[in-house]
């Protein structure tokens, strides 16, 4: 009795000192989502996707010219995907909203880290915005009105002058590309009136605070005019020990510029490394490691999926200058391609495959993982 | 919430029971459906008749009379949806198509102008309603050389589409790639649009709105293209006139119909903006302002943001094609001013 009464003693004091330490070390997720508020987002439109630690949604919307980050609650740890092999996505998606595939378009696609759940991102006729768990050959909803979010409104996204609620047109601030990297949401886009490429980085959790440049690329084909065309999509990618940003434009510059010159607004011209031929716009960037070897891979509109090694782009110290001069010709960093094409979304699943949603020569839009040794 | 009740075509197939379904209506959309709170609303799907193996996704909530069925989106226009409890069939509908005097239209192109410089940068294309948000909205905007009779493609295709936030109002860009000097596109395609060349922009009716209605006709709009516009917008080149209830001011060339709306302020001698209404007129080669209240006896100043443009993308401080080794004085200022003094 005695020997019990002392174990159910030493079982309450560990239950004492677990919840005891729980409360007083809170979880990673709880810091992260301390600022977050219950309710409904007022999300308005989905343009990019992308996941943060913690099972973190981050969500780019151009209509509200905002940046929100939400608690999928999807934090249980997974190691390794099951294999997804699933065939007319568009038409089980659209089937799953009640609708048909023209009233449909998939706009990003993202694959949470921890869960390793596939996300998408689907806009409808009406402009409803919906996001979309993959479970199973299933879809289920991701709520956006009854949620945990915070949110930050991108700066500028308003013209400074414009105050004097005279119902003037409303600027547009197209997000074209989002990311986390490192504690901070990199966001690429362009706006509808001003041709010009703005690029922020805004650290995470969101206090207000919210850093800028302006990206300008020098073209290879003539190197003495400047363009402010807009990122199609980036990637952050480390060579020798620093961070890059890898910015890839349409007809198709591959652009770098160094991640901590990003700030206060600066006006910073890049460093083209490839031009990849004209006619073709970048789609998709992601990057990993096998056999020793880092790689950074681009989905294309109009070309297959490119290979790169940061070896490659790292010996690479010049910036282009010669002009292209023959139709679709590629130069600069070498690179492979791979026998992939049509890939319109494309991510890492796990350590050992990637999930990519490709157009087949026959039309079907499917869904399929692939080992990274194949890619 | 105001909410519209509204009895759907109900076939009972297999109840005898005079069960009531309604579709709810907000905003002229279907937005849910209500069942019977008689029914046990255990194991209840809703699918496409179409496709009856796929659940729509939605949530069932019960209010005091009845259980709501709201899908993530709401119904679609002419589709036709069967209800299921278990794997029976309980009843069908079919939302009803709207009204074809609801049907949008296009009620401005801009430039509105007929001759536009071989460098023109933009065309924004006005719509009365919110129109679709998925689809490309280049597979409804065609352009016609009227010259050669041969279709061109003169607009950047975007991913992300530069709608406004009410998705009534496109930016379309004449490639800029092919408008600046010596870039890849420019030397390998050429401008999108040559001097002495006549074009046709058309509209197709197939473009669809947010409810899924097509444009009330195809819109077409012909223009003639003349030599390159080289030249900044000058301010000081303006014509001002003003009495107490107007200022009207003649820019001498046709602006950015949008940019001029947005970067141009009056301010009174405490620098206060003065509110007021501005209209465009004559083709956006001069705006009228008509303050809210008359102009008093002092001098106002105009504000213009540098970042006016016109036709060509050229703002008060630079060419949109301009060579940058050329090392010449660049002025940076962010806003031009004009006085005008009321007596």
């Amino acid at each position: 009795m005695k020997r019990i009464t002392l174990g159910i003693f030493f079982i309450a004091t560990a239950l004492v000192v677990l919840v005891a330490s729980k409360e007083s070390t809170p979880s990673t997720n709880d810091i992260l989502t301390s600022n977050f508020i219950e309710g409904n987002t007022g999300i308005a439109s989905i343009n990019a996707l992308s996941f943060g630690p913690e099972g973190i949604l981050f969500i780019g919307d151009s209509k509200n010219a905002a940046i929100y980050a939400l608690d999928t609650k999807d934090n249980a740890s997974v190691a390794t995907s099951e294999r997804i092999g699933i065939g007319e996505v568009d038409e089980k998606i659209a089937a799953s909203l009640g609708t048909t595939t023209d009233n449909i378009r998939i706009t990003d696609m993202a694959v949470n880290p921890v869960s390793k759940a596939v996300y998408f991102s689907v806009n409808v006729t009406d402009g409803t915005p919906v996001i979309l768990k993959l479970k199973g050959e299933s879809f289920e909803n991701v709520s956006l009105t009854d949620a945990s979010f915070s949110k930050i409104e991108l700066e500028n996204a308003i013209a400074v002058d414009a105050k004097d609620h005279r119902n003037r047109p409303q600027r547009v601030w197209a997000i074209s590309d989002l990311r986390y990297h490192d504690g901070n949401v990199l966001v690429s886009g362009l706006s509808n009136k001003e041709f010009s490429s703005t690029f922020r980085s805004i650290p995470f959790p969101f206090k207000g605070n919210q850093d800028y440049a302006s990206l300008e690329i020098w073209h290879a084909a003539h190197g003495k005019y400047e363009t402010h065309a807009p990122i199609k999509t980036f990637d952050v990618i480390k060579i020798e020990g620093k961070d890059y940003l890898m910015a890839s434009y349409t007809c198709t510059p591959l652009v770098l510029f160094p991640m901590e010159d990003i700030k206060g607004g600066k006006h910073l011209k890049g460093r083209t490394v490839a031009e990849l031929g004209a006619g073709n716009s970048p789609l998709d960037m992601i990057s990993f490691e096998k056999g020793g070897q880092q790689y950074f891979f681009m989905s294309n509109t109009n070309r297959p999926i490119m290979r790169f090694k940061y070896e490659t782009i790292a010996d690479f110290k010049d910036t282009m200058t010669e002009p292209v001069t023959e139709f679709g010709v590629a130069t600069g960093v070498a690179y492979d391609n791979l026998p992939m094409v049509n890939v319109l979304q494309l991510d890492n699943l796990d350590a050992e495959k990637v999930v990519y949603m490709q157009r087949t020569s026959s039309g079907d839009l499917i869904l399929r993982s692939r080992p990274k040794r194949w890619m | 919430m105001y909410l519209v009740f509204f009895c759907a075509l109900v076939v009972m197939a297999c109840r005898n029971d005079a069960s009531e379904f309604k579709i709810i209506y907000e905003a002229d959309r279907a937005v849910a459906l209500s069942l019977d709170s008689g029914l046990d609303s255990e194991n209840i799907k809703v699918v496409l008749d179409t496709n009856q193996s796929t659940p729509i996704l939605g949530a069932i909530y019960k209010t005091n009379d009845s259980h709501i069925f709201r899908p993530v989106i709401p119904f679609t226009n002419g589709q036709k949806y069967l209800v299921f409890k278990d794997t029976i069939q309980i009843a069908e509908f079919i939302i009803d198509k709207n009204s074809d005097e609801n049907n949008p239209k296009l009620t401005a192109i801009f430039p509105s102008i007929d001759t536009v410089p071989e460098n023109l940068l933009k065309m924004y294309l006005q719509f009365s309603k919110p129109m679709q948000e998925v689809g490309d909205a280049l597979d409804y905007v065609t352009v016609i050389n009227e010259t050669t009779g041969k279709e061109v493609d003169v607009f950047l295709k975007l991913n992300t589409e530069l709608w406004n936030k009410e998705h009534t109002m496109l930016t379309l860009w004449l490639d800029p790639g092919r408008i600046k000097t010596d870039l890849i596109p420019n030397k390998t395609l050429g401008l999108p649009i040559l001097k002495n060349n006549t074009y046709t922009i058309h509209i197709d009716k197939s473009w669809r709105d947010a409810d899924g209605l097509s444009l009330d006709k195809t819109y077409s709009k012909t223009f003639n293209v003349v030599e390159r516009d080289a030249l900044k917008p000058h301010v000081e080149n303006w014509e001002i006139t003003v009495n107490n209830a107007v200022l009207t001011i003649d820019f001498k060339e046709p602006l950015d119909a949008i940019l001029v709306k947005e970067t141009l302020n009056i301010k009174d001698e405490n620098g206060t903006i003065v509110l007021g209404e501005i209209v465009l007129k004559t083709n956006e080669t001069s705006l009228e302002f008509r303050p809210k209240h008359d102009f008093t006896s002092q001098t106002y100043t105009i504000s213009v943001d540098s970042k006016l443009e016109d036709l060509a993308g050229n703002n008060l401080n630079h060419l949109f094609d301009r060579d940058v080794t050329q090392h010449t004085a660049t002025d940076n200022s962010e806003y031009k001013t004009l006085t005008f003094k009321i007596d």
